[in-house]
C-alpha cells in the first residue's frame, strides 16, 4: 500500500471541488424540473424548429413564438421562446433577442452544434412548457474551472511532496479504487480523459482481451465518473445514422446529428467492437483520422466535427485459430479495414489479462466491495467523488495547454526511427511503406499527451520516456506470443497455473489420480487443458503434458 | 558541450544504456567479444587473448565505453545507434517488460 496522501494535497483538492459546478451536458435536469417552476439549464441539439405567429389580443402585434425540440439523444424536450406581452404570456424576450435565437436555433440545426439552454417551466394553456430566455452555442472543447491560480498551486503541493499529479491519478484511492489494472492501462486510460481540441490531439486505444476482465467495468466506474464518454452499441445496435447522423424526420433540410459528433471533443467507447459489421468501421475511418464526417443526403451536403477520443473494447475474432493464423489476426474483429483502423489506433493492447495473475485478490476485494456497496458509502464516497471532481477539471485544463513539440523533435526523429527500424515493429503495425508519417504523428501525440498529464508547458525528458515506454508496451502486447486459441477455450490464469506445476512436476502421467497428487484439478480444468492441447490425453488413461504449449504466458 | 547533446545523452544513458547492458550480459563471451569489437568500431587486437583483454577493457571502464561509441549524437539532440545496439534492445525495445 503507497503512502497516504499529504493532507495538505487533500485539503487544497477539497476547497477547489466545493467551487466547481457540475457541468450539465444533458437535458435530464431540464426534464426532470417538469413539476417545478425553478430555474434550471440543460445542454443539447435543435432537433426542429417552427416560427408561428401569435394571433391573440393580449399578446400585442405582430408577436411571434418559436416552437423548438432540444435533444441530447435520451430526452427530448419541447421548448418555446416568444416576444409577447407579459400579459399573454410571462418570459417575454425582446424581438432581437428573439431573431438571434432563431439563427442560434439555426445554426445547431443546420451545423449539428451543441446549445446550452436556460429557462423554467410555465402552464401555458393546458400544456406543461419550457419556456427558455437564454440560449447560446456550446463551442464543446470546454474551459476548466479550475482557475490558473490552483493549477500552479496544486503542482506546487506536489512538488513540495516529491509528488508529480500524474503519481495522484494514477493511486487506488483517487480515481482507481474500483478497479485494479496495470500501470500501462491506467496510463493509456489518463491519455484517453484528455480532451482533443484538434485532430492532432486524438487518442484512440483498442484494449482486445478475454472476457470477464472488467472491461465495461473499466468505462463505467473509472473513465464515466471522471469524463463524459458515451458508450456505442454492440452489433447492430449501433447503426450508422445513430453513429453519425441522419435525415431529419421533421425537416427535411437539415441532418439529425448522431452520437460522434454528440461527442465532439470528449470520448466514445466501443464495447464488444467486434460485433460490429465492416462498413461501420468503413465509416469510422475519416473520423478517426479526420477528425470529422462527412454526409450527403439529398440536397444536403454537410460536414460534422467529430474530434474525439475512441475506445474499443473486446475480443477477438471467434474463428480465431492459434495455430492457423497469424497473431495480427486477432485484430481481424475491424473486419476488411483492419490495417486502416490499426494504424488510426494510437495504442492497442492485447493480452489475456489485464491486471495479471498476482492481482486475483485484489480484484475479487474489488468486486466484492463493489457488490456491497463500500463505494458508494461514507468517507471513501466523499473521497471518490472529491478526486474524480478535482481531476476532471485538472484534464479539462490541462488539455488546454499546448507544449511545443519543436524543441525536442530531433529526439522523437530518432527515437521513434530506431523504434520504426525493428521488424516486430513493421510487422506489428502492418507498415508496408518505408515510413508510417500516422504513426509517427501519434507517438509525438502521446509525448505531447504525457507533458499534458503532468501539467507540463514545457516537454521534458521524462515525457518523452513515459510516450516510448507505452509505445512500446503496446507494441509487445502485440508482438508477444498471444494464447488466443487458449483463451477461446477458457483458459484462466488458474488453469495456466496448473499447466506451469504439471509440466514442471509431472510431465508424464499414468493415470488421473497422479496428476491429482501433483496439483488440485477439476474435471473441467482438465478438460480445458486438453482441449486446447495443453495435455495429450491416451487411450490407457495415461497424460503427458505438452512443453511449448501458448507460448509466453 | 550543446544542451541538447548533454540532454540526449542523459536519455541514452537513461533508457537505452541499462536495456543493452541487460541483454549483453546474456551472451556468452564469445559472441558478446564479436558484438563489443564490432561496436567499438577501432579495437585492436593486443594478445593472443582478446577475449580476456576485451573482459580487461569492461572491468575498467564498463560496458558504457563501449556504448558511448556506438552512439553517434548530433548537435540538434538527434542520435543514432549502432546497428548492434538496436539490435540488442530486447524482443521490442527498451522497456520490454513482464506484462
Amino acid at each position: 500500500m503507497s503512502d497516504a496522501i499529504p493532507d495538505e494535497i487533500s485539503t487544497f483538492a477539497w476547497e477547489c471541488v466545493q467551487n466547481f459546478e457540475e457541468t450539465v451536458l444533458d437535458m435530464k435536469q431540464v426534464y426532470n424540473m417538469k413539476i417545478f417552476d425553478d430555474e434550471c439549464e440543460g445542454s443539447g441539439f435543435c432537433t426542429k424548429i417552427e416560427t408561428v405567429g401569435i394571433n391573440h389580443k393580449d399578446a400585442g402585434k405582430s408577436k411571434v413564438m418559436l416552437k423548438f425540440n432540444l435533444s441530447d439523444g435520451e430526452y427530448s424536450i419541447p421548448c418555446i421562446t416568444h416576444n409577447a406581452k407579459e400579459k399573454y404570456l410571462a418570459g417575454a424576450i425582446e424581438d432581437e433577442e428573439l431573431a438571434d435565437m432563431l439563427m442560434t436555433l439555426t445554426e445547431s440545426q443546420k451545423q449539428g452544434k451543441r446549445i446550452e439552454v436556460r429557462g423554467r417551466y410555465i402552464n401555458f394553456g393546458k400544456k406543461r412548457v419550457f419556456i427558455c430566455d437564454n440560449i447560446k452555442i456550446d463551442s464543446g472543447f470546454k474551459e476548466s474551472q479550475m482557475t490558473k491560480k490552483q493549477f500552479h498551486k496544486f503542482k506546487k503541493l506536489c512538488s513540495n511532496n516529491k509528488l508529480t499529479p500524474l503519481d495522484l491519478a494514477m493511486r487506488d484511492d483517487t480515481l482507481w479504487a474500483e478497479l485494479y489494472a496495470k500501470e500501462y492501462l491506467k496510463k493509456a486510460i489518463l491519455l484517453f480523459l484528455l480532451s482533443p481540441s484538434k485532430k492532432q490531439d486524438m487518442i484512440h486505444i483498442g484494449i482486445v482481451s478475454s472476457h470477464g476482465e472488467g472491461k465495461d467495468h473499466l468505462v463505467e466506474r473509472v473513465i464515466q465518473p471522471v469524463a463524459p464518454c458515451r458508450m456505442a452499441g454492440s452489433g447492430k445496435m449501433a447503426t450508422i445514422p445513430g453513429l453519425f447522423g441522419a435525415m431529419s424526420g421533421d425537416d427535411l433540410n437539415a441532418i439529425e446529428i448522431g452520437l460522434m459528433p454528440k461527442m465532439n471533443h470528449e470520448r466514445v467507447a466501443v464495447s464488444e467492437f467486434q460485433t460490429w459489421g465492416d462498413e461501420t468501421f468503413g465509416e469510422l475511418m475519416n473520423m478517426m483520422a479526420n477528425g470529422r464526417i462527412e454526409m450527403q443526403k439529398g440536397a444536403l451536403d454537410i460536414q460534422r466535427e467529430t474530434t474525439l477520443n475512441l475506445l474499443f473494447l473486446g475480443n477477438p475474432p471467434h474463428y480465431y485459430d492459434e495455430e492457423k493464423h497469424d497473431k495480427k489476426e486477432m485484430l481481424a474483429a475491424f473486419g476488411q479495414y483492419t490495417y486502416q483502423i490499426i494504424s488510426r489506433l494510437t495504442l492497442i493492447f492485447t493480452q489475456l489479462s489485464l491486471s495479471g495473475a498476482e492481482a486475483k485478490d485484489r480484484i475479487r476485494m474489488a468486486i466484492i466491495d463493489s457488490m456491497d456497496g463500500v463505494f458508494e458509502k461514507g468517507s471513501m464516497k466523499k473521497d471518490l467523488d472529491m478526486w474524480r471532481a478535482f481531476f476532471k477539471e485538472y484534464f479539462r485544463y490541462v488539455s488546454h495547454i499546448k507544449p511545443q513539440i519543436k524543441p525536442i523533435m530531433p529526439r522523437i526523429n530518432s527515437i521513434y526511427d530506431e523504434m520504426e527500424n525493428r521488424p516486430q515493429f513493421k510487422d506489428a503495425f502492418c507498415i508496408r511503406s518505408t515510413t508510417d508519417n500516422r504513426k509517427y504523428q501519434e507517438f509525438a501525440n502521446l509525448v505531447r499527451g504525457f507533458a499534458r498529464l503532468y501539467g507540463d508547458e514545457r516537454i521534458t525528458l521524462k515525457h518523452l520516456l513515459e510516450a516510448q515506454n507505452i509505445f512500446e508496451v503496446s507494441l509487445q502486447t502485440l508482438t508477444e506470443e498471444f494464447p488466443l486459441s487458449a483463451m477461446m477455450e477458457g483458459v484462466d490464469e488458474d488453469v495456466i497455473a496448473i499447466y506451469q506445476k504439471l509440466l514442471k512436476d509431472c510431465p508424464v502421467a499414468e493415470s488421473l489420480k497422479d496428476l491429482r497428487t501433483t496439483v488440485k484439478i477439476t474435471n473441467d480444468q482438465l478438460d480445458i487443458l486438453i482441449r486446447s492441447g495443453a495435455i495429450t490425453k491416451f487411450e490407457n488413461g495415461a497424460y503427458f503434458v505438452n512443453e511449448g504449449w501458448g507460448g509466453e504466458f | 558541450m550543446e544542451e541538447a547533446v548533454v540532454e540526449t545523452w542523459k536519455y541514452l544513458r537513461m533508457a537505452y544504456y541499462p536495456r543493452f547492458l541487460s541483454e549483453i550480459v546474456k551472451m556468452p563471451w564469445d559472441f558478446r567479444y564479436d558484438v563489443l569489437k564490432e561496436i567499438h568500431g577501432d579495437w585492436k587486437i593486443l594478445s593472443d587473448e582478446p577475449i580476456e583483454d576485451m573482459m580487461d577493457y569492461v572491468f575498467d571502464k564498463g560496458y558504457f565505453g563501449i556504448f558511448s561509441r556506438g552512439v553517434m549524437v548530433n548537435e540538434d539532440g538527434s542520435f543514432q545507434l549502432h546497428n548492434l545496439i538496436s539490435k540488442n534492445l530486447g524482443k521490442t525495445g527498451i522497456f520490454h517488460e513482464q506484462i
